[in-house]
């Protein structure tokens, strides 16, 4: 019990920041966006 | 169909279930890619629905020197939730029951071949991954930079095959002007890819106990997380079955919980005095590490 509380404060702790400060539209922006790296494509 | 297999294809589906890409030639870039899937499976695939925690990694280390400050806070508390969500929850079970490469590795083994683990000297295959992690994952993309300023994906650009696949192979096939920008490095990564693919008709799940470094991230997590296996001495009759038919040549009970096991859970399900049982959430007093 008292390690899932911790686990559940922990979590909500680090999304609250997360959230607050808008991280979900970096994953967004970045998982949105066709990469070339990721796809082996282009050589520099 | 065992519970596992019915299991990992509800979740390639889950990670994989944007057929209209099909007919837009588009990836999906709707509400569900803000968040980060559990598995290794590269968010410029085309079917893909959620962003690959990997990548949005790597992506948040490349370009952390021109974030500014609420961005910067924001990405890295979002980001790190997400890996203390699946880790601290689930740990390896991701690899061994969720993660759409790791269903497929599943797959390529079926292919009737010479089977063999593949054990070399002093057992450094199984160190290969740190080397992949610190390397590929924090190294490169915080320290190689371009003009832009921005890193380099490390391990996303120069080895990862699930991008190769996915993201490389059906957006080349969905999109003919990018065929233009294949280039060595591309035919590096197929190399990879295949050779991976090899080496998994002989040896069950090669790239996740020997190379993949999202699985070590998640195998740090095991010894803690929600989902662990416990033993039983007392009903243990050292018939060493378990260990026989543990993929990933693991010692057991020593290794139970280690970073290595990704859970496929053979050894529990072929114990004939069940003395390998799985605990949610609680710490069982008879776990490996106390009698140890």
């Amino acid at each position: 019990m008292k390690k899932l509380l911790i686990f559940l404060i922990l979590l909500f702790f680090l999304f609250t920041i997360g959230i607050k400060f808008h991280g979900y539209d970096f994953v967004h922006s970045r998982a949105s966006t066709i990469c070339l790296s990721c796809m082996g494509l282009g050589d520099e | 169909m065992n519970k596992r297999r019915f299991i990992q294809i509800l979740s390639t589906i889950l990670h994989n279930g944007y057929i209209n890409s099909i007919f837009t030639y588009n990836i999906y870039t709707g509400f569900l890619k803000k968040f980060c899937a559990p598995g290794l499976n590269c968010h410029s695939c085309p079917a893909s629905f959620f962003g690959c925690p990997l990548g949005i990694l790597q992506n948040f280390l490349i370009s952390i020197r021109i974030l500014s400050l609420q961005v910067f806070l924001g990405a890295l508390f979002y980001i790190t939730g997400f890996f203390f969500l699946f880790g601290f929850a689930l740990g390896r079970f991701i690899c061994g029951w969720l993660c759409p490469f790791g269903f497929l590795q599943d797959l390529i083994y079926k292919i009737p071949f010479f089977k063999k683990i593949i054990i070399l000297p002093f057992q450094i295959q199984r160190y290969f991954k740190y080397i992949i992690l610190i390397i590929f994952i924090f190294i490169i993309p915080l320290f190689v930079i371009t003009n832009l300023g921005y890193g380099i994906l490390g391990f996303c650009k120069y080895l990862c095959p699930a991008g190769t696949l996915e993201g490389g192979y059906l957006n080349l096939l969905l999109h003919k002007n990018l065929r233009t920008l294949v280039g060595n490095i591309f035919y590096l990564k197929s190399l990879i890819l295949v050779s991976i693919f090899l080496l998994c008709i002989i040896d069950l799940r090669f790239f996740c106990k020997n190379l993949c470094p999202l699985g070590l991230i998640y195998g740090f997590f095991n010894r803690f997380c929600f989902l662990k296996l416990s033993f039983n001495p007392d009903r243990c009759t050292s018939c060493k079955i378990c260990e026989n038919i543990c993929p990933s040549n693991l010692s057991i009970p020593d290794q139970l919980n280690s970073v290595d096991c990704f859970r496929c859970l053979n050894c529990m399900q072929i114990c004939p005095t069940q003395a390998i049982n799985l605990n949610i959430g609680k710490i069982n007093e008879l776990s490996c590490n106390k009698i140890k």
